[in-house]
């Protein structure tokens, strides 16, 4: 009785009751919640600015209203960490979708055509995977300059190969059913298939990915800015707050200035890995049993 | 008395699933005599093949679970033996071929180092001695270069000759006892016959006794020496091979009959039972064929009928042979 | 097997050109005048025009591209214009540096991540599993350059059990002691680097392996009697490992990249930071021969992985 109750729901209400029932992921999206809720109002509650330099508090601990002390130059840590929620999950936010609009349609074309196509696009993609991503973004930052419309870009152009590879794979088994077919017969052109047969029922994975790839862009973000070839300062990211840790006394004396943007990285990284792990087992039907 | 080889009596198998536990086998009695075929026959999901894997003790665990029953097999319950013991009775003295070939063998060993593997931990043999053997069951299964093939992966063998080699391997280490679990449905009709044949053959040389499962009657006519027909994890009859196609008794086993042009008598009507198999979530109340069942009466669905004997070795479980049944 | 091999070389050939027009257009778009460096501050202008003439830097952009990329073909990479050297003897003095770094990172994730992944697939849902699938959650998610901080701070700060930073090499030790000495100077960059890919490597083989243990042919081994432990080990496991191949060379790229960042961090002088000093200085030289080198690397790696599979997995031998 109980499985014709959920042969009668939608596939996209299945997948909210198994995620709901993940108990990593629902704690992912409410941790993801608070994170984004303090990037997004915090920094209208603290009473200082993110350049704000106070030369007589450089470098001091926490004490009283200023929670996570000072910077070498005299600025509030808190407000900036508040201030760097925003740009980084800006960066990672935009990034992902540049990242999943260029992945998509590659992607969808190379599954949907095949041949020649296909093949320029999967060489592309080897090419763009053989290749440390790290490395291209480093040599692309130093070359473009590291502003936050750079670093969006250069980490969206070369993220994409995933979902590229996914969506790919998807099309090249739904194009073989017989909807597809029909649909052929009806007098649909290719482009109106993959829009309204093909891009909705690979919209599963593209979220799974989407999400996933956010969590990389935003590591990538971090790890670029830290070695300075990210967003620069004095606009303050989770990743270059860091980069004060590259000095020695920093590490040693000053915890305050670099672990707590380090702990927001990591949590909130965390958090989005553990909700895109609860959306692909929720979303992916061969895990049904 | 003929000597029986073994012997399993009142098998309940469940599993658990997301909806509920489910019985996949309920109070099943199986007896097979020495060195011959006992056919099972039933429609998808009857629980053949479940009955097949509780005896081999493999009912994947941990949803699967034997609740009861006993299986007496050189003198043993298979069912009081510790995990290792069983593991040393299985491939020695009890073996399984199964229904894909393609998926059956494991497809980054060789043929060759399967089969030795076996004689190796089973029979203690060396190298040397498993590669001999393993060469001379090759060619016993009629599979021609049994010295090359032996060097050969899965992929490069077709259906057929994956079978045979299946089969080479259960067959590898003399066992008592052996279970085919419909081992030719997969493959083309011609090799099926060729495939049936070596198994007969086989049978009558080494002396094996072996469970058949198939869903197929006419396999079974060409097989068996005794068949069971199960139905919705219970045996429904239980007879030898000449009196269940010459006197069937349960309207299960007559509409299997039925169903197949080849079975059929002068005169007689192709048919199909209509209707479909019940799932195991919802079994009807009382026998689990009456809602398909074109002699069903008002007991039929409020009782489950006994497995009686309605002649000598021919026992059936329904009401029209029961004094209870009104007639 | 040839034939696959050779198919698997032809498909190089396009990658390399590829990675390399790429690699070459990013360091034209690189603002500043690499070869002013070059060039005495007194020379007068017009000599300037000339040498920069003669060192062909106003050609088109494609014979410069040909050049470059015949001269890298012969391993010539120039002259880096910060240390006045050429590249590919800066390049091999980084090199052996990177490479320990890298491949013990590489052989510490695998022997500690399947193992773990094995344990955790045949307990699923145990404490074992739900332990190994919460390090894993955490080694995805941590930024690899934070926890080197962290280890710095705390292991070798505050504890004092290990180096701060360095390689330790040239301490005047010989022998065993130079060993042991290196040794301890390697463990927090290799556990750094290890890190992400030692969580990714477990997740998969995990999952291959719940994939392999329900297939068919484990069910015919259990059949047949063979001890359950084998059964995992040999029958599941050398079956389990092919897509973890796949997985490991995947993971090379994104190796390299944690390279750059650990070797940052501990102020480990390999390639890494070679190329943030390239970057830094606009040597171009340098670093076009360096990312150049990396791309060699990983492409071949890519090679050997190929040759790897071929060895797993029978299928790909005879076809």
């Amino acid at each position: 009785m109980k499985k014709n109750e959920v042969e009668g729901l939608s596939p996209w209400k299945i997948a909210k009751r198994r995620f709901v029932k993940n108990k990593l992921a629902v704690l992912g999206l409410i941790l993801l919640g608070v994170i984004t809720l303090g990037a997004v109002f915090g920094p209208m509650l603290t009473p200082y600015e993110a350049h704000e330099q106070q030369m007589m508090m450089r470098n001091q601990g926490p004490q009283g209203d200023n929670l996570l002390g000072f910077d070498s130059t005299g600025r509030d840590i808190l407000t900036r960490v508040l201030h760097g929620g925003r740009v980084s999950l800006a960066v990672g936010i935009v990034a992902t979708s540049v990242a999943t609009i260029i992945g998509v349609v590659l992607g969808s074309i190379a599954g949907f055509y095949g041949g020649i196509r296909d093949g320029v696009i999967m060489r592309l993609v080897d090419i763009v995977m053989s290749f440390p991503f790290f490395i291209i973004a480093a040599v692309a930052s130093a070359a473009f300059g590291p502003t936050v419309f750079n670093t969006m870009l250069i980490i969206g152009l070369i993220n994409w190969t995933l979902i590229a590879r996914v969506v790919r794979a998807e099309i090249l088994s739904l194009k073989e059913q017989e909807f597809v077919e029909a649909s052929r017969a009806l007098g649909l052109d290719n482009l109106e298939i993959i829009r309204i047969h093909l891009i909705p029922n690979v919209m599963a994975p593209i979220i799974v990915y989407s999400t996933l790839t956010i969590a990389s862009a935003i590591l990538i973000e971090a790890g670029l800015s830290f070695i300075g070839l990210g967003v620069s300062p004095p606009t303050p990211t989770w990743g270059n707050m860091l980069e004060a840790a590259r000095s020695l006394t920093t590490i040693q004396n000053y915890w305050w200035q670099w672990i707590p943007p380090g702990l927001m990285i990591f949590f909130t990284v965390l958090s989005i890995n553990f909700v895109g792990d609860g959306l692909r087992d929720a979303l992916d039907p061969k895990l049904k049993e | 008395m003929e000597d029986i080889t073994l012997k399993a009596q009142g098998i309940k198998t469940s599993f658990q699933t997301s909806e509920g536990k489910v019985v996949a086998v309920n109070d099943v009695d199986i007896t097979i005599r020495e060195g011959k075929i006992l056919g099972v026959v039933g429609e998808s999901g009857c629980g053949k093949t479940v009955t097949a894997l509780s005896i081999m003790r493999l009912v994947p665990e941990p949803n699967g679970k034997i609740e009861e029953g006993r299986i007496e097999f050189m003198g043993k319950n298979l069912l009081e033996l510790s995990s290792e013991e069983m593991r040393k009775l299985r491939g020695a003295e009890i073996s399984m071929i199964f229904q894909e070939p393609m998926t059956a063998l494991n497809p980054v060993f060789s043929i060759g180092y399967q089969m030795k593997e076996m004689l190796k931990l089973h029979r203690g043999m060396t190298d040397e001695q498993a590669t001999e053997r393993a060469i001379e069951l090759i060619d016993m299964v009629g599979i021609p270069r049994a010295e090359k093939v032996i060097k050969e992966y899965p992929h490069q063998l077709s259906g057929g000759m994956r079978q045979r080699v299946m089969i080479a391997m259960a067959l590898s280490c003399d066992p008592k006892f052996m279970i085919a679990d419909e081992p030719t449905t997969a493959l083309d009709v011609t090799i099926q016959a060729q495939v049936l044949e070596l198994m007969k053959d086989l049978n009558e040389k080494m002396g094996t006794a072996i469970m058949f499962i198939t869903h197929d009657l006419g396999v079974i006519a060409e097989m068996a020496d005794d068949v069971v027909v199960m139905y919705a994890g219970k045996v429904v009859e239980e007879s030898n091979a000449i009196s269940l196609f010459h006197e069937p008794k349960h309207p299960y086993t007559m509409g299997l009959l039925r169903s197949r042009p080849d079975m059929l008598e002068e005169g007689e009507e192709l048919q199909s039972i209509k209707g479909m198999v019940p799932s195991l979530l919802r079994m009807p109340e009382g026998c689990p064929f009456n809602p398909r069942c074109e002699h069903r009466m008002d007991i039929c669905v409020k009782e489950m009928p006994q497995l009686i004997e309605v002649k000598p070795g021919h026992k059936t479980r329904c009401w029209l042979y029961d004094d209870k049944g009104g007639k | 097997m040839k034939k696959y091999l050779i198919r698997r070389i032809l498909i190089l050939i396009p990658i390399l050109i590829g990675v390399s027009m790429i690699i070459f257009a990013l360091i034209e778009a690189m603002p500043g005048d690499p070869y002013s460096d070059m060039i005495d501050p007194t020379v007068p202008p017009d000599l300037i025009e000339e040498r920069l003439e003669a060192m062909g830097y106003f050609d088109p952009l494609p014979v410069r591209y040909v050049r470059w990329l015949g001269r890298t073909l012969r391993f010539d990479f120039g002259y880096s214009t910060n240390y006045g050297a050429p590249v590919s003897v800066i390049m091999l003095n980084r090199l052996p540096n990177t490479l320990i770094l890298g491949g013990f990172a590489l052989l510490f994730s695998t022997i500690v991540a399947i193992p773990l992944g094995i344990i955790s697939s045949t307990r699923q849902y145990s404490v074992v599993d739900y332990i190994v699938t919460v390090f894993a959650f955490i080694g995805l998610s941590i930024p690899a350059f934070f926890f080197g901080l962290l280890m710095i701070r705390y292991l070798a700060f505050e504890l004092g059990w290990f180096p701060i930073a360095g390689t330790g090499a040239g301490a005047g030790y010989e022998g065993v002691r130079m060993l042991l000495h290196r040794a301890h100077h390697l463990v927090l960059p290799v556990v750094v680097l290890s890190l992400l890919s030692l969580a990714s490597l477990m997740r998969y083989t995990r999952s291959s392996m719940l994939e392999v243990i329900k297939q068919d042919y484990i069910r015919t081994a259990r059949s047949k009697g063979i001890k359950e432990k084998v059964i995992i080990y040999r029958h599941a496991l050398k079956n389990a490992l092919i897509p973890v191949v796949t997985v490991l060379t995947m993971m090379l790229p994104s190796l390299v990249s944690g390279a750059v960042l650990t070797e940052t961090v501990f102020s480990w002088p390999g390639m890494g930071t070679l190329m943030i000093d390239a970057i830094d200085n606009d040597d171009y030289p340098l670093l076009m021969g360096i990312t150049m080198m990396l791309a060699i690397i990983i492409v071949f790696a890519n090679l050997l992985a190929d040759i790897l599979y071929a060895w797993i997995d029978p299928r790909i031998k005879y076809d």
